[in-house]
């Protein structure tokens, strides 16, 4: 059968770019002077310039990982890690710099807040530039607020008591940099036994060519609550590297659910090497949902620390690997509680020479009794000039845990296409078909805004030629 | 020399952190010093196939002569984590180095092309208590020629020292090689295994494997599919107990197209045991219309244990289907309440599902002898 040309992923949508006359931008490069500038800049308390500047050298000490893609094309002596934008954060969309309010217009995120959501954080390079949350999610107790706001507001015992707890500096050489710059980013804190109905959401653009952007999010969903997260983030395309090295920590505490859904749709210049992991009690529940399209570099694995008796995870993921893309992502589960479950199941695309690893770890402790775990990934390769790996760990130190793992790597079936051609539907429409249906796991459980991207974002891959 | 020799690499890493990377042999100096060769018991040879020691300067010529492999190439950011050897084994490169510089001959077996025998041939290596002992071979198996061959490594029960093994396959076009190793050594041996094999068009290696004793079990294979149409089939089965550990790799470089690897591990750990396995299905450009599948199955015994899996499925190319899976756990608690109503009682039970696991690999062995051995072997150590 005669094989389609699929084309590359139509970014015009995300491809463009704002001057940057009038912003503040501090030199490439990280030393201690640096470092202490921006701690300046953000008028940090003292501890969190100690912080940062404790991250610095355990950011020296470590070195660049040696199992996964080549980040050499990384020069931190040519990344700018902080870049004001030319306006303070804003409580309301009329009040943002025109050409900002754009930017976030055309990505649609006011509409979106209209229309779908709790509430909206837009960060805008380093800073946020605009928070808002409803009136009458406020007033259930709900803190959704910038994360400067809450290091030195009410919250601030808080912010300092689990700031960084669960991604220690130590943890790998990139976490170390985002302590040391990090900038922006959110927190939320929902009180005890608090539903929120609609999701919250924050977006990160990131429009300066050359910078990195590192902002840090940090939810605690106490007691019984419940509450979703969305995650989306793009940036124009350059010639040159980018950065994103955020950090997201999560708590769940007992008896609460957290849904944290992400679109990342970075540009292909971007070397995203972000860090995300939860830590669950008791009985409460974590769900990851996770849609990787973009960037030149990933380095992505959501962590799960089940520590809580009967509490849950579940990771749904999909990444989309084209030309000139590296994406190396997965999820990791951590059971160290009892009766705890987990279950991952990813799904990854690559094409026109991309390469997609899926690796992952599933460790169930000694502790961890009764535990039980499934993973299932599958991988769709649409052509032989690209690259597909499946890199799953599996370690178990007890014999009381019931453990699956399944994976699957293939083409579209001749077959497939051959029996839907016959029911009188185009070998594109075929494709296209099957290649959504293959992506319906993920589809399905994001909010019907988000899945309808992207679908449309696979129908575009697939209509051309 | 290095003292602590890295075996069992992945070929692609992945996290430091879980040490899996690869497995470490220690103190390699003193294992590799005076070390003799094990006595070798060989059945007798049918007519067409040949056993006889040649220099190693012969061997390296015949493995030059056998199917080359590619140069291995850097993956976008993704250096092959060893360094290629010219000759590639599951082992890797440090432990064929240092088991060369101790071994000055090699045994050659070689079958005839096109000969095909039907009754196996029996190749025992009897590894002396309290010493360290080496050996390796090489199989030629010539073109359209088949052979069963059953090697079997084994020590007095309650015996230590150190078995260093290599056997390294050329299976020319259209030849089959239906190989068992079987590991019987006692409880105080460090066992290091190195397996490599070349296969030509349509060839068809099946290994049979099961690693049952020994304190330190190191075990690799590599099979380099060069062939159209070659075939690899892996049943292997191990049993690891108290404070034994196992680290295994086996790795199938699918090159040729339509090329077929089957590869199916049992296992059991009991008490303070740690066991590391790779397995690595493989399919480079070129391997259209190949096919790659892998199962583990782990029967946990003891919540002391160490089991560590990573079972992986590299693809650089469209038309192929890879598949892999993995169930690990201790008996169903279902099964263990049926079998006590039928009178049959935990221990008994247990017994029971380790003989099934490790059975599955044992009936695919040649020889009633051997089997009785082997069943007396997992008895005793139950």
């Amino acid at each position: 059968m005669a094989k389609q040309q699929i084309d590359e992923l139509d970014r015009s949508l995300y491809d463009f770019k704002d001057d940057e006359s009038g912003f503040y931008r501090i030199e490439d490069g990280l030393t201690k002077e640096i470092v202490r500038q921006i701690s300046e800049e953000k008028h940090d308390p003292e501890w969190m310039c100690e912080f940062r500047l404790r991250a610095l050298k355990t950011y020296h000490e470590l070195s660049v990982p040696d199992w996964g893609p080549s980040i050499d094309g990384l020069d931190m002596n040519s990344i700018a890690t902080y870049v004001r934008p030319n306006t303070d954060m804003k409580g309301s969309w009329e009040e943002v710099p025109e050409d900002i309010k754009n930017t976030f217009e055309k990505l649609g995120i006011p509409q979106a807040e209209r229309e779908s959501l709790a509430g909206v954080g837009a960060q805008y390079d380093s800073e946020l530039v605009y928070h808002n949350v409803r009136e009458e999610v406020a007033a259930q107790g709900v803190v959704y607020t910038d994360l400067e706001s809450a290091l030195t507001g009410d919250y601030r015992d808080m912010v300092k008591e689990y700031f960084m707890k669960l991604v220690p500096v130590t943890d790998h050489k990139f976490a170390a940099l985002h302590g040391a710059v990090w900038s922006g980013g959110s927190f939320v804190y929902v009180p005890k036994g608090v539903k929120v109905d609609i999701p919250l959401q924050s977006y990160f653009r990131l429009n300066a060519k050359g910078a990195g952007q590192f902002e840090h999010t940090l939810i605690i969903v106490d007691e019984g609550a419940d509450l979703h997260f969305i995650e989306g983030c793009s940036a124009p395309k350059y010639n040159v590297a980018n950065l994103h090295a955020g950090c997201v920590e999560l708590y769940v505490k007992k008896g609460a659910r957290l849904r944290y859904s992400t679109i990342e749709n970075w540009s292909k210049n971007m070397y995203n090497l972000n860090t995300k992991r939860a830590l669950v009690e008791e009985g409460g529940i974590m769900e990851w949902v996770s849609g990787s399209f973009g960037s030149h570099v990933s380095y992505l694995y959501p962590t799960t620390i089940l520590k809580g008796d009967g509490s849950h995870a579940e990771f749904t993921g999909i990444t989309f690997a084209g030309s000139g893309q590296n994406l190396d992502t997965g999820a990791k589960m951590i059971h160290t509680g009892k009766r705890t479950s987990s279950y991952i199941d990813s799904k990854s695309i690559c094409k026109s020479g991309g390469i997609s690893t899926y690796r992952s770890s599933v460790v169930i402790g000694r502790s961890a009794e009764g535990a039980k775990a499934s993973v299932s990934c599958a991988s769709l390769m649409l052509d032989s000039q690209s690259r597909s790996d499946t890199v799953p760990a599996i370690i178990v130190n007890t014999s009381d845990a019931d453990v699956g793992h399944e994976a699957k790597i293939g083409r579209i079936s001749d077959e497939a296409v051959f029996y839907l051609m016959s029911r009188g539907i185009t070998e594109a429409d075929a494709r296209a078909m099957i290649v959504s249906g293959f992506a319906n796991p993920v589809s399905k459980e994001l909010p019907l805004e988000y899945a309808a991207e992207m679908n449309n974002l696979i129908k575009l891959e697939m209509e051309g030629g | 020399m290095q003292n602590t020799l890295e075996l069992n690499h992945l070929p692609v890493l992945t996290w430091n952190k879980l040490k899996m990377n690869s497995g470490k042999l220690t103190g390699a100096d003193a294992l590799f010093a005076a070390a003799a060769e094990p006595e070798e018991t060989l059945s007798d040879l049918p007519q067409g196939v040949s056993c006889r020691s040649v220099s190693r300067e012969a061997a390296a010529r015949l493995l030059a002569a056998a199917p080359k492999q590619e140069a291995e190439r850097v993956v976008a950011g993704k250096v092959p984590a060893y360094h290629p050897q010219t000759f590639a084994t599951g082992l890797g490169q440090e432990y064929d180095e240092r088991l060369a510089s101790v071994c000055s001959r090699v045994r050659l077996m070689e079958v005839g092309a096109g000969v095909s025998i039907e009754e196996p041939v029996f190749w025992s290596m009897g590894f002396p208590d309290g010493k360290h002992a080496v050996t390796e071979q090489m199989i030629h198996v010539g073109a359209g020629a088949s052979l069963t061959l059953i090697m079997d490594f084994r020590s007095g029960p309650a015996a230590s020292g150190f078995a260093g093994v290599s056997t390294k396959i050329i299976l020319e076009k259209e030849a089959k090689l239906n190989l068992s190793r079987v590991q019987m050594l006692g409880g105080g041996f460090v066992h290091a295994d190195d397996l490599g094999v070349s296969l030509a068009e349509r060839s068809a290696l099946t290994l049979n494997q099961m690693e049952l004793g020994g304190q330190k079990s190191f075990v690799g294979a590599q099979a380099e599919m060069i062939g159209n149409e070659s075939a690899f089939c892996v049943r292997a089965c191990y049993l690891t107990l108290g404070g034994e550990e196992a680290d295994m790799n086996y790795n199938a470089v699918q090159r040729g197209r339509k090329t077929d690897c089957r590869m199916s591990f049992d296992g059991v750990l009991g008490g303070r045991a740690k066991k590391t396995l790779r397995g690595t299905i493989d399919f480079r450009g070129g391997s259209a219309g190949s096919v790659g599948d892998e199962q583990e199955n782990v029967l946990l015994l003891s919540n002391d244990i160490e089991n560590k899996s990573i079972p992986m499925i590299l693809c650089e190319e469209e038309d192929v289907e890879g598949r892999h899976g993995a169930t690990i756990g201790r008996l169903d608690e279902g099964l263990l309440f049926y079998l006590g109503t039928r009178g049959i009682d935990a221990r008994a039970a247990q017994e029971m599902m380790v003989y099934a696991r490790l059975g599955t690999v044992a009936r695919e062995i040649h020889g009633e002898e051997l089997q009785r051995q082997i069943n007396d072997y997992i008895r005793s150590r139950l």
